[in-house]
């Protein structure tokens, strides 16, 4: 199986569910080791679970910052989710917009 | 974005990004932009970094995922680059994690390597400078030296430029000397050398700035060029080119400055700061001294056996022209040049090699066993991975990871060590070893410190990592880690390992044990002459105070007397060269009644003395008279044979009152009137060559008709010499400002210099050997505390059953030095085999000498003995309950 639905990878999935969208994000909200989200994001987005697009170069241009990458999750990912989710019962419940 | 931290955060993402591939490049560049523009708004500074750094992680995973891949197992098992790069992350930080948690282990294994590496550095860094490197000119492999080991008379160079015809030039230099340098009245002494006009044309160097010598300016009158160095020109002329051309006092001579060499060039013969030509002659008698030597560029396509060939052909010719006995008829030689340098070192330094390479062995061995020791104490833990699915090629990579981890910690820390050792090294090597200026630690020297480090740690890594790898998983698994086959297969790698640790420490034990004694035996050897009581004071007076022989003369016994009115000198006398070292001239000698041979005899030392010399230096007289105030220019030419001279040229019989002629001196016949003691003018350990000396005020004429002017006072003092020298100097300066002094040590310091190779060898084969013992006797303790802790509960038994400790003590012990006894056995079987190696160095100690092939192999097992005490003692106290409790 390529992507392992780890501890990581469940709680990746939770945060971007919970509306967290781009890396730094994640980092600070989820309490992982800053070293591991981006390779989690990169197995995800390889195996289709994760899907991502760019901020309006505009819109960010205004916000005085370069453009940002935001992630989501697609229907694949929905449903690893719901599998992590019967898996790892203690899963951090982040506070998230559509939670 | 103004912060240097997201500068430099920016510039590591840009690096990392060459990870990524070309498509990817430019997004992920973008997204990690933006991540760090977050980061720097809303984190603290090393937040942002460490994003930057953990993007590297995240560049190896990009890469990774983005490799075509077949659907099937993980990408894990592929063996591209980047998984590989991934991988190897991974185990360098579970390597260090893991080290962490073991810090003693680490530290020993680091020290070990460490130590191996460093010494290995140090000497290869030495042999590399002086012997392998090639030298640094243009076309340098066509470049020979001529005879290199003989000496050559001016006319004999004008023959054989004129005559020879295999060489494109052919070049003469003086080695080695200095050359007075005369401003505002100051006289100074400054290195330099003589050369012939081709000097600079045979090694290929033009000059940085003006010319060269130019063809004819080494003959006579047209001597008044001067060629300096870089430095000389930066701190003399000011570095101005337009002061090239202007004249500077020279050798007592006002000569041009025609050209500057680069700052890079390697002056060949010595160094210098001026290099003036010599006034070559074909019409100076064939006799006349010999005191250069020659280079030669061969010409394209010549090959040195032809050259050698036709300088042979040269030689038979000669020879037969000659009235006295030459070197031309020994054989004629011409050898590669950078062969020819330092070739009296070559043996010392290949010994040091040998040496240093098998304290890498030791240290290698221990590193191997430090690894096993560690590779069994983690068996369970193997077991529980290859149990889990661990595959045992990734446990092979991980253990080989680990050791070549620790193995480039070591080198690292060797390098260090190395840095200090090369800078003792130098230290310790005579001060007149050829190219010391190019010793150091430099590119080739780190780039072999990089392969014995990786070497060191893949072959001592491999062993151990293999047995890790195999894991055993169920044997492993048995918390009780009974001696099972495979223990005892372990324990018996860990003997062996052990053993040829023991092994390699007796040989080397055994050089030392040999080089020391030597060097015990060379300190007692009697030089012939008094070696405390004595001050030695080379001086380089300027021919312009003494325009003829006798009032030369006059002005010395001026200096003599004032020097030995000073409270602490006893007497004053002079020679021409130190009475030890080897210097001065060699001279063809024939025998009044005996028809020259034509054969080379070896020639005798010629050395002019003061009429009282012999008494205020120590020397013995054994026949006859010494010289006396009376033998001045006029009365009978005088000599005074030394004891080899005498057995050379009159054996068994008695030589006073026969004659003998010496080319130098003249054609005259010279009366023998005495016999003195042997000094061993080469060095303690030579025997004492034939030597001549002659009465100063006789021989005046001679050497200053070739302006040789150099002599070494001889101050016999009543108080410890080195208490004099700054009186001497003092008195020097106020009474004869004049005269250059070259050297002012007491005789101790000459024989203490004369010994520097041999003490070089000691101190460096002594440090090797003790290193050698001390890896040894780790790896020992370390052995028998496993094989202690692996018998526990044998021991336990054994104990319960009634043995007392001193019976435990006894079974430990003895298998502890039954395991060094054979390693010793093999050292010594391994030390008669290499003994040749060490001819060179010993002085009246048979390289078989049996105290020392005996004493070695005691020794170590003596310490291996020590080593095992404290296991024993350990086993001993073994609690049987405990153990049993245990199973």
């Amino acid at each position: 199986m390529p992507v392992r639905l780890t501890y990581i990878t469940a709680v990746v999935l939770q945060a971007l569910a919970a509306g967290y969208r781009y890396g730094f994000d994640i980092m600070d909200r989820s309490g992982l080791p800053d070293g591991t989200v981006y390779p989690a994001l990169r197995r995800l987005e390889a195996e289709g679970w994760v899907t991502s697009d760019w901020e309006d170069a505009k819109a960010a241009h205004r916000r005085g910052r370069p453009p940002r990458r935001y992630y989501r999750l697609t229907p694949e990912g929905q449903a690893a989710l719901a599998r992590a989710r019967e898996r790892y019962h203690a899963l951090p419940a982040l506070e998230g917009l559509e939670a | 974005m103004g912060s240097p931290y997201h500068r430099m955060a920016l510039v590591l993402i840009r690096g990392w990004s060459r990870l990524v591939p070309g498509g990817r490049r430019g997004p992920w560049i973008a997204e990690w932009t933006a991540e760090l523009a977050e980061a720097a708004v809303r984190g603290a500074k090393w937040v942002l970094l460490r994003r930057a750094l953990l993007a590297g992680r995240d560049a190896v995973a990009v890469a990774r995922l983005s490799r075509p891949r077949r659907r099937g197992p993980s990408s894990d098992t592929s063996h591209g680059g980047t998984s590989m790069l991934t991988a190897l992350v991974e185990d360098l930080r579970f390597s260090f994690r893991t080290l962490r948690r073991r810090p003693g282990f680490a530290a020993l294994a680091i020290a070990t390597v460490a130590i191996g590496v460093g010494a290995n550095t140090a000497i290869f860094s030495v042999v590399d400078g002086i012997l392998w490197r090639s030298l640094p000119y243009p076309a340098e492999e066509r470049l020979v030296a001529i005879w290199p080991a003989q000496w050559f008379s001016k006319r004999e160079v004008v023959r054989l430029q004129e005559e020879a015809t295999s060489f494109a030039a052919i070049a003469a230099h003086t080695t080695g000397g200095l050359t007075p340098i005369t401003s505002g009245g100051i006289r100074e002494l400054v290195p330099g050398l003589q050369v012939s006009a081709d000097y600079f044309r045979v090694l290929g160097v033009p000059p940085l700035l003006g010319r060269g010598f130019e063809p004819g300016e080494d003959r006579s009158g047209r001597t008044d060029v001067v060629v300096v160095s870089q430095g000389f020109f930066r701190d003399r002329l000011d570095g101005e080119t337009s002061r090239l051309g202007e004249t500077r006092i020279v050798d007592d001579a006002a000569r041009r400055v025609v050209g500057v060499m680069p700052a890079d060039f390697e002056f060949f013969g010595g160094d210098a700061a001026v290099v003036r030509p010599l006034a070559l002659s074909s019409d100076q008698p064939d006799f006349d001294g010999r005191f250069l030597q020659l280079i030669g560029r061969l010409k394209p396509g010549v090959e040195v056996a032809q050259a050698t060939e036709e300088l042979r052909v040269l030689a038979a010719r000669w020879t037969a022209t000659y009235d006295y006995n030459t070197n031309w008829a020994n054989g004629a030689d011409v050898v590669q040049l950078r062969d020819s340098v330092a070739s009296g070192i070559r043996p010392t330094l290949l010994i040091l090699l040998g040496a240093v390479g098998l304290t890498l062995v030791i240290a290698a061995a221990n590193f191997a066993n430090l690894l096993l020791a560690r590779a069994l104490a983690r068996q369970s833990e193997m077991g529980v991975r290859i149990a889990l699915g661990a595959r045992p090629s990734r446990l092979l990579r991980q253990a080989l990871t680990e050791s070549t981890l620790l193995a480039v910690l070591g080198g690292a820390v060797g390098v260090a060590l190395a840095i200090v050792g090369v800078r003792g090294l130098v230290a310790l090597l005579p001060a007149a070893t050829p190219r010391l200026t190019s010793v150091g630690i430099d590119g080739p020297a780190l780039m072999y410190s990089a392969a014995v480090t990786l070497f060191t740690g893949w072959a001592a890594g491999l062993l151990p990592a293999l047995h890790l790898s195999r894991g055993h998983a169920v044997g492993a698994m048995q918390a009780g880690s009974r001696s099972t086959t495979a223990g005892r297969s372990r324990h018996r790698l860990r003997a062996v390992l052990v053993a040829g640790q023991v092994a390699v420490a007796v040989i080397l034990l055994v050089a030392a044990g040999l080089v020391v004694k030597s060097f015990w035996l060379v300190t007692r050897v009697d030089p012939g002459l008094e070696v405390d009581q004595v001050l030695t004071l080379t001086v380089l007076p300027s021919p312009v105070i003494n325009r003829d022989a006798a009032s030369l003369e006059q002005y010395f016994d001026v200096l003599r007397e004032r020097l030995a009115a000073l409270p602490g000198v006893s007497a004053v006398d002079a020679i021409h060269v130190l009475p030890i070292g080897g210097g001065g001239w060699i001279m063809g000698v024939s025998v009044e009644g005996v028809p020259p041979t034509g054969e080379w005899d070896g020639g005798v030392y010629w050395r002019p003395v003061t009429p009282h010399y012999f008494r205020t230096a120590g020397m013995r007289l054994l026949a006859g008279r010494g010289f006396t105030e009376d033998d001045v220019l006029g009365s009978e030419p005088a000599v005074i044979l030394s004891q080899a001279a005498a057995e050379k040229y009159w054996p068994g019989v008695d030589p006073i009152g026969k004659r003998l002629r010496i080319g130098f001196v003249g054609q005259e016949w010279l009366t023998v009137v005495g016999v003195v003691a042997d000094v061993h003018i080469v060095g303690l350990a030579q025997a004492p060559p034939a030597a001549v000396f002659a009465p100063y005020r006789q021989a005046v004429p001679a050497l200053a008709q070739r302006n040789i002017l150099q002599r070494v006072l001889t101050l016999r003092t009543t108080v410890p010499p080195a208490d004099m020298v700054t009186p001497v100097r003092d008195l020097m300066r106020r009474v004869a400002p004049d005269v250059g002094i070259v050297r002012l040590e007491p005789m101790s310091g000459v024989v203490y210099r004369s010994l520097a190779e041999r003490r070089a060898i000691v101190i460096v084969l002594g440090a090797f050997s003790v290193t050698a013992l001390l890896l040894g006797a780790v790896g020992i303790y370390g052995m028998m505390s496993y094989w202690v802790g692996e018998r526990r509960r044998e021991i336990g038994i054994r104990i319960a059953l009634g043995a007392g400790g001193g019976r435990v003590v006894g079974l430990v012990l003895g298998q502890g030095v039954r395991m060094a006894a054979l390693g010793a056995g093999v050292g010594v079987a391994g030390a008669i085999l290499g003994h040749r190696v060490l001819s060179n160095a010993v002085y009246q100690v048979s390289t078989t000498d049996p105290v020392v092939l005996g004493l070695g192999p005691v020794v170590l097992v003596l310490i291996a003995a020590a080593a095992t005490m404290a296991p024993a003692r350990r086993a001993a106290r073994t609690d049987p309950l405990e153990t049993m409790k245990g199973e």
